[in-house]
């Protein structure tokens, strides 16, 4: 009895430890994501974008969900190899707390640590680094070197597009250095940003698709209206409903800032968008509209079109904070004080929002 | 009856066609209208108005309007539209009633006018009603008083209605009484008249309400509330014995229990009620209605200041039977409004009983899953209440923030906490009422009220955000137009305009709310513009950009919401751009869209007085005389303004003042407009002076400025006036003597002398005996303005009252001119001494007496010029009196003594010119004729400029004087030392002026000197001076060839002047030096040659008349030359040109 006792034990204690092991290796993601309603959910599995899409894996690789990048409003990571799960789970403690510098050293310390690691593990790492590095820089104020910090953020970033090609970060990585990008200025890399993206096969095809929208957007911006054109063109021949309305809009824009006829490009753009009801292709209408007034020497008219988006058409996010952006330019110029005051506040509340 | 009923009866009975008439088509107007379809019916008028009708039909139009007008106002949830509406309908109604009386409808409108005065006045007691009344004893003695005497308003008002219907009862009886009325159309009558009867007593009834608030009235009062209540009763108690099928009675019975419960009779008041009670007649359901809702209202009030938990909880039982049996979805009524409201407050009073004092030791409150639907149902309530305009919306609102505190804390907490939009929204309204706390205090703290509105913003968008389908479109919708409101409180104008604008073409929604995100987005582009700075580059082209935005908002407000009163409110201030930008007819357009119940429809006729004024007196820009259509126009906008501001009612004695200066200053205006008569319509004008007719206006304004309460102290027995009063009698002053101006100068002009002394002379002997208008205090306001409003009243008052006595001088003037014209120049002096009576001394009133001395000085030599003078003489008696007043002023500045100087001259008297032109000094600065601007100091520079212009015009006057006078040697040495020589060149070189006179003096030397080798010496020196001056203008043309071409053809015209004179004096010279001598003719052939040459030179279209007519003038004042051009080929200055060509 006693040896069968014993043997009883042992096994116990080898099923306890082979659970406790298999926990420790397989705690999945939490995702988070946005739904249409505007409610929220959270799926479990593993975060992986492929030319499938982005999706939640379960761990007998059934699909869970496909997801738009742009949805996602969280992702608790799973089980990390390589990486100290307790320490992971403090570092995101301490991001809760908005302890972005700890959660920062925390994340170093671990990527330092995992030189051995597999590469999902490092890129997600590096990933949380640079996030919370950039996170640091966001709460910094306008005049408080956060042009100086930002731009190691985005030389950060850099170095992670050169190192990474694949994983699901990328997308968000992008976001974060374009917004960088957009509010320095320097819509040229803000849109060389996005055509990586757009040309990376392990991206899906919307994702690509989107990623290409986002680089024309970004050309008009600066005025780089032949490229904006073409590859409008080139993306109106496969792309459909409100994406196509969208770059209808684009290369209009972009044609008229070619032909130096930036108010008739005004007009045509409002009879484009009273084609339809959609409310993210009238914020790109009124985006692109705000661009050819600054064109064509009209900034009045830029402004109240950017305020447009800003106030009305604000459903996307990341289209209010390029018109903010731009805002805060515009009132610099009108020497208004106040409201660029008031909208580089803004910025601040926008940039840690995201 | 319902109102429906009422109106079939009306159809029936007095409009009678006969049966060989086809029915009016006014007929089909009264049917949509009977219907409910209001909306046809109104269309339906549009096109009546293109057929012609019969008199009687046409009257009946208006009554129509008026009436669908009122019956779609009931449909109107929004206060202010329908507020709107009914302003208009009553218009149209008084002015059909004072057109029409005798209309076979009109006791319709008298009816129907009632109606309206009695709600007039039903909405000025809920006025008082909602005041607030604090219960900290201080501060609440005078807020009674207040309501008091708020209330005490509504009596006046209430008693006028009772008076109405009795007269329009008393007109219906008339029908009944006459034996032709066939005996159905009596009884319906018979029931007209009740009703009338019964809505009369009701507001007798009502005028005993107006005696409050209760523990105020006492004595005298309280009798007369007494009486009131009688009489009510009496009238109520005497309707209440008609036939028991007529619903009348059963209503009036009803009312009798309720004055006698208001007289404390109880036991007789429930007998009555029981009685009503137990009707088992169907026309006894509008009686038991109302019975049980007066009940209801006793037993609610009872139940709420008795705090009685088991009559409370009676008290909601009770309403909840009674809304079940008449609040279902029937169009809500007054009473509907005041039950939800009882309920609300009783499940709110139920729900606060329950939770009680707050834990003394701070723990949060927690109450049961009861209390909570309590509250739950009592916010519903409050909400829906709040959402529509009625005597509870005040207190819906405000007890709702209170429910919601209690439902959901401080709204503290972080706005992405608030995960729906109902909770979102509830929190922002916790905000609102922290701000509305906060700014209630007497000092309230900024810091805290600028959070406060900077959560609400947060809340309020959040809200916006979380919004959807599911949530209840209206309270989205006053999300949205919370959120513009309170972008635009808290310094984002830019994005309430741009929401603004989203919301106005957005929402569906009835009650005015789009119309009113439309005006709030307007504001805001106005508010963006206005904060733009002054020193941006681009700053004025952007400013145009937001007001064009803001305007173009407001022009589709207008299409899309013509009847809401937010679009009167945005083509009000439309109207007020166009005419900052001076697009006046545009203005007036708009102007004339703005609707009678607009609230400030005083100030937009005003406005559109001041536009008509602008459009009447325009000048066409080309200079043509405008096409009849042009005229016709004008003549039209002219009748359009003064019909529109006629409709401001005179108010009554104890009117507001914002209703007494409406009034008052619309009379003004139109007196102002008046005088403008002669260029809108002539006719009128001939058939009756506009200037006339202004007089009378502005005389009986200055006259009832006194006899308005709000205008005086009225406790001064002698009703000194107010500040108020003061600026109003101003502005009614000025109307006055300007008209008095312009009608003494009418009648001068039209040789009606004595009427003109008429005219003029209560002006004079108001200066005489009172002096300026103009007080030395007012003088000391005159500095005043900023923030301060009494300030800037003060400020306007004394701008006033310095613009009468500008005014009074005119008169004087106009009095001044019309001695000298009848010969009496001996009594003008007296008016010159009366214009310092006016306010200033006679050289403060220089600016005007120059032009006066001009202007007669030209008309003496004009009248020389025509052989009159007799004339020429008394003119010239009249301008000798004026200058000798001037010139008996002690300490005569340089300007005056320039312009006696100069006046003098152009009378003849050299001698007198020349004595007043020396005593002008030589400038100040020493080295002034050599300095250059630069070497002046800067701040002397402007001064040493002047003085200089003033002694060089002052030397030419004396060089022109002595010319005249023949002292040719003192001209020249004078003349020749003040231009110098080449080498030498004095102060006056560079002043052409000079050189033309000296050649101008040698000249006449020259044709006075009889000895021909003399004379021939004088001309030969005149004409090197003219070529002097010819040589100047061609080297100035020749060394402008990069200049302008308006510039060159300019230069052009100075050579070709200067060309002229040199020729002029060679003909002049040789006509004296060859007379007789056949040579003479090959100078005119030269001469004659040279102007066809100087022709050709200059472009035809180029000369100007000033230039040309010397030519013409001087070829047709010597035929052998005019011979010797026309030889020559000459043509262009056969004739002269046009002046305005």
């Amino acid at each position: 009895m006693n040896r069968f006792a014993l043997r009883g034990l042992l096994l116990a204690l080898l099923l306890v430890f082979a659970t406790s092991a298999a926990n420790a290796q397989n705690v999945p993601d939490k995702v988070t994501v946005r739904q249409k309603d505007g409610s929220s959910k959270t799926f479990d599995g593993t975060f992986a974008a492929s030319a499938a899409g982005f999706q939640i894996v379960a761990a007998d690789k059934k699909v869970v969900a496909t997801v738009n990048p742009d949805d996602v409003l969280k992702v608790a990571i799973g089980d990390l190899p390589g990486a100290d799960r307790p320490l992971i789970l403090a570092n995101a403690t301490k991001e809760e707390k908005r302890d972005w510098e700890g959660a920062r050293k925390g994340y170093d310390d671990l990527l330092k640590k995992a030189g051995t690691a597999p590469e999902r593990t490092k890129r997600h790492l590096e990933f949380k680094r640079n996030l919370m590095t950039q996170r640091v820089a966001d709460e910094l104020d306008y005049d408080k070197d956060w042009a100086a910090k930002a731009d190691e953020c985005a030389k950060d970033w850099g170095a992670f597009f050169t190192e990474y090609k694949t994983g699901w970060e990328l997308w968000p990585a992008t976001r974060s250095q374009t917004r960088i990008f957009i509010e320095r200025n320097k819509f040229d890399e803000a849109a060389r940003a996005w055509n990586r993206l757009a040309k990376n096969a392990e991206m899906p095809p919307d994702a690509k698709t989107e990623a290409a929208l986002q680089e024309i957007d970004l050309n008009v911006r600066t005025k780089a209206y032949g490229p904006a054109a073409q590859a409008a063109g080139e993306q109106m021949k496969t792309a459909t409903g409100a994406k196509k309305d969208r770059l209808a809009i684009y290369e209009i824009a972009a044609k008229a800032g070619a032909d130096g006829k930036h108010l008739e490009g005004v007009e045509k753009i409002r009879a484009e968008m009273n084609k339809t009801k959609d409310a993210n292709v009238h914020a790109t209408g009124f985006s692109m509209m705000a661009e050819l007034y600054l064109a064509g020497g009209k900034p009045r008219d830029a402004m109240w079109s950017f305020l447009w988006v800003e106030t009305v058409l604000n459903q996307d996010r990341e289209e209010v904070f390029k018109a903010i952006s731009r805002l805060a330019n515009l009132f610099e110029g009108q020497m208004d004080d106040e409201q660029l005051k008031k909208y580089r506040e803004k910025l601040k509340r926008y940039r840690s929002s995201f | 009856m319902s109102r429906s009923l009422f109106a079939v009866a009306f159809c029936a009975l007095f409009a009678v066609p006969t049966a060989a008439q086809p029915p009016s088509p006014v007929e089909l107007v009264r049917g949509l209208r009977e219907n409910g379809q209001t909306d046809l019916a109104l269309e339906y008028l549009k096109e009546l108005e293109r057929v012609p009708l019969g008199d009687e039909d046409k009257a009946s139009l208006m009554l129509e309007r008026a009436k669908c007008q009122l019956e779609a106002s009931e449909d109107e949830p929004d206060e202010g539209t329908r507020l709107g509406m009914v302003a208009e309908a009553k218009e149209a109604l008084n002015t059909f009633l004072v057109k029409h009386a005798k209309h076979p409808r009109a006791v319709e409108a008298l009816l129907a006018v009632a109606k309206l005065t009695a709600l007039d006045a039903r909405e000025q007691l809920n006025r008082a009603r909602r005041m607030e009344i604090p219960d900290a004893e201080a501060e609440r003695d005078a807020a009674q008083l207040k309501q008091k005497a708020e209330a005490g308003k509504s009596r006046p008002m209430f008693l006028l209605a009772s008076k109405r219907y009795a007269e329009a009862s008393k007109m219906i009886r008339e029908k009944i009484d006459d034996a032709s009325t066939p005996a159905a159309q009596k009884r319906a009558l018979d029931r007209e008249a009740f009703e009338a009867e019964l809505a009369a007593a009701v507001n007798v009834f009502n005028t005993a309400e107006t005696y409050m608030p209760a523990s105020r009235v006492a004595g005298a009062e309280k009798a007369e509330r007494n009486k009131y209540l009688e009489d009510a009763k009496k009238a109520f108690a005497k309707l209440g014995t008609g036939p028991a099928n007529n619903r009348t009675v059963w209503v009036a019975r009803a009312w009798v229990a309720e004055v006698t419960y208001e007289q404390d009779d109880f036991t007789t008041a429930a007998n009555e009620v029981a009685t009503v009670l137990r009707a088992n007649v169907l026309e006894a359901e509008d009686g038991k209605r109302m019975a049980r809702f007066f009940q209801l209202r006793r037993n609610y009030l009872a139940a709420l200041s008795e705090r009685v938990l088991v009559k409370v909880q009676a008290s909601e039982a009770e309403i909840r039977r009674w809304r079940a049996q008449y609040d279902t979805g029937r169009k809500p009524t007054p009473e509907h409004y005041a039950v939800r409201y009882y309920l609300a407050r009783v499940l709110h009073m139920q729900a606060e009983n329950s939770i009680g004092p707050p834990p003394k030791d701070g723990r949060p409150v927690v109450f049961s899953a009861a209390v909570r639907k309590q509250l739950e149902d009592a916010e519903k309530l409050y909400r829906g209440l709040a959402q529509a305009d009625h005597d509870y919306t005040a207190r819906s609102t405000r007890n709702r923030i209170q429910v919601v505190r209690r439902l959901i804390g401080e709204a503290d907490a972080p706005v992405g906490t608030y995960t729906t939009f109902e909770t979102a929204q509830m929190a922002s309204i916790i905000q609102m009422g922290k701000i509305t706390a906060e700014e209630a205090k007497p000092k309230p703290d900024a810091a805290k009220v600028r959070a406060a509105r900077a959560a609400t913003v947060a809340l309020l968008e959040r809200a916006r955000e979380l919004a959807g389908p599911a949530d209840a479109a209206a309270d989205v919708i006053d999300v949205q137009l919370r959120l513009i409101y309170f972008y635009l409180t808290s310094e984002q104008p830019l994005q309430a305009a741009v929401l603004g604008e989203h919301v106005s073409h957005t929402i569906k929604s009835t009650g005015g709310k789009a119309a009113l995100a439309g005006l709030l987005g307007m504001t805001g582009y106005l508010v963006s513009a206005q904060k733009i700075k002054a020193d941006v580059e681009g700053a004025a082209e952007m400013r145009r950009n937001d007001r064009a935005r803001a305007a173009a908002l407001a022009r589709f407000l207008d299409e899309k919401y013509p009847n809401d009163n937010s679009t009167d409110d945005a083509r009000f201030r439309l109207a007020n751009l166009l005419v900052e930008d001076k697009q006046f007819q545009q203005a007036f357009d708009v102007l004339t869209r703005v609707r009678p119940g607009f609230k400030q429809i005083g100030n937009a006729r005003l406005l559109e007085g001041y536009v008509a004024a602008q459009i009447v007196n325009a000048k066409p820009a080309d200079g043509k005389e405008p096409t009849p259509e042009e005229k016709k126009h004008k003549a039209e906008v002219f009748k359009r303004a003064l019909a529109d501001l006629a409709k401001t009612t005179k108010p009554a004695a104890v009117a507001t003042e914002d209703d007494v200066r409406a009034y008052l200053s619309a009379r003004c205006r139109i007196a102002t407009l008046l005088l403008a008569q002669g260029r809108a319509d002539p006719d009128a004008e001939a058939a009756s002076p506009g200037a006339a007719q202004a007089l009378t206006i502005a005389a009986e304004a200055m006259g009832a400025v006194p006899s308005f309460d709000a205008l005086v102290d009225t406790k001064d027995p002698g009703r000194k006036l107010n500040l108020d009063g003061l600026e109003l009698s101003l502005v009614a002053q000025d109307a006055f003597t300007r008209a008095v101006f312009l009608r003494g100068r009418a009648l001068t002009d039209a040789g009606k002398f004595d009427e003109a002394a008429a005219a003029l002379q209560p002006t004079l002997d108001a200066v005489q005996n009172g002096g300026a208008v103009l007080t030395a205090e007012m003088k000391g306001w005159g500095a005043g303005g900023g923030d301060d409003p009494e300030a800037v009243q003060k400020l306007r008052v004394s701008t006033l009252a310095a613009a009468v006595d500008k005014s009074r001088v005119d008169v004087i003037l106009a009095a001044f001119r019309l001695k000298v014209r009848t010969g009496k120049s001996a009594e003008a002096g007296p008016l010159i001494d009366l214009m310092a009576k006016a306010g200033g001394t006679i050289e403060d009133n220089l600016p005007m007496l120059e032009p006066l001395g001009r202007e007669m000085a030209g008309q003496r030599l004009r009248f020389l010029r025509d052989g009159m003078k007799k004339e020429a003489d008394e003119m010239g008696a009249g301008l000798a009196v004026l200058l000798n007043k001037l010139t008996a002023l002690p300490n005569l500045t340089s300007q005056t003594r320039l312009f006696i100087g100069q006046t003098l001259q152009a009378v003849g008297e050299n001698a007198k010119a020349l004595e007043t032109l020396k005593l002008i000094p030589k400038p100040e600065f020493a080295n002034w004729a050599t300095a250059k601007p630069e070497e002046i100091p800067a701040e002397l520079r402007g001064k040493v400029q002047n003085q200089t212009r003033e002694y060089a015009v002052a030397q030419l006057g004396i060089a022109k004087a002595l010319r005249e006078t023949k002292q040719f040697p003192e001209a020249e040495k004078m003349l020749t030392e003040i231009i110098g020589t080449n080498d030498k060149p004095g102060w006056g070189s560079g002043r052409l002026y000079f050189r033309k006179e000296l050649a101008a003096m040698y000249e006449a030397k020259g044709a006075g000197t009889a000895v021909p080798k003399e004379a021939n010496a004088e001309w030969g020196k005149a004409s090197r001076e003219w070529n002097t001056l010819f040589s100047i203008a061609s080297t100035r043309l020749r060394n402008a060839k990069d200049a302008a071409p308006e510039q060159l053809a300019e230069l052009r015209q100075g050579f070709a002047d200067a060309f002229f004179d040199a020729q002029r004096c060679i003909v002049i010279a040789n006509e004296q030096l060859l007379k007789g001598n056949p040579k003479l003719q090959a100078t005119y052939e030269n001469v004659g040659k040279k102007f066809v040459d100087i022709e050709k030179q200059i472009p035809a279209g180029e000369w100007t008349p000033e230039v040309q007519h010397r030519y013409a003038e001087f070829l047709k004042d010597h035929p052998p030359l005019l011979a010797a051009y026309k030889a020559a080929g000459g043509k262009a200055f056969l004739e002269k040109i046009a002046v305005n060509p």
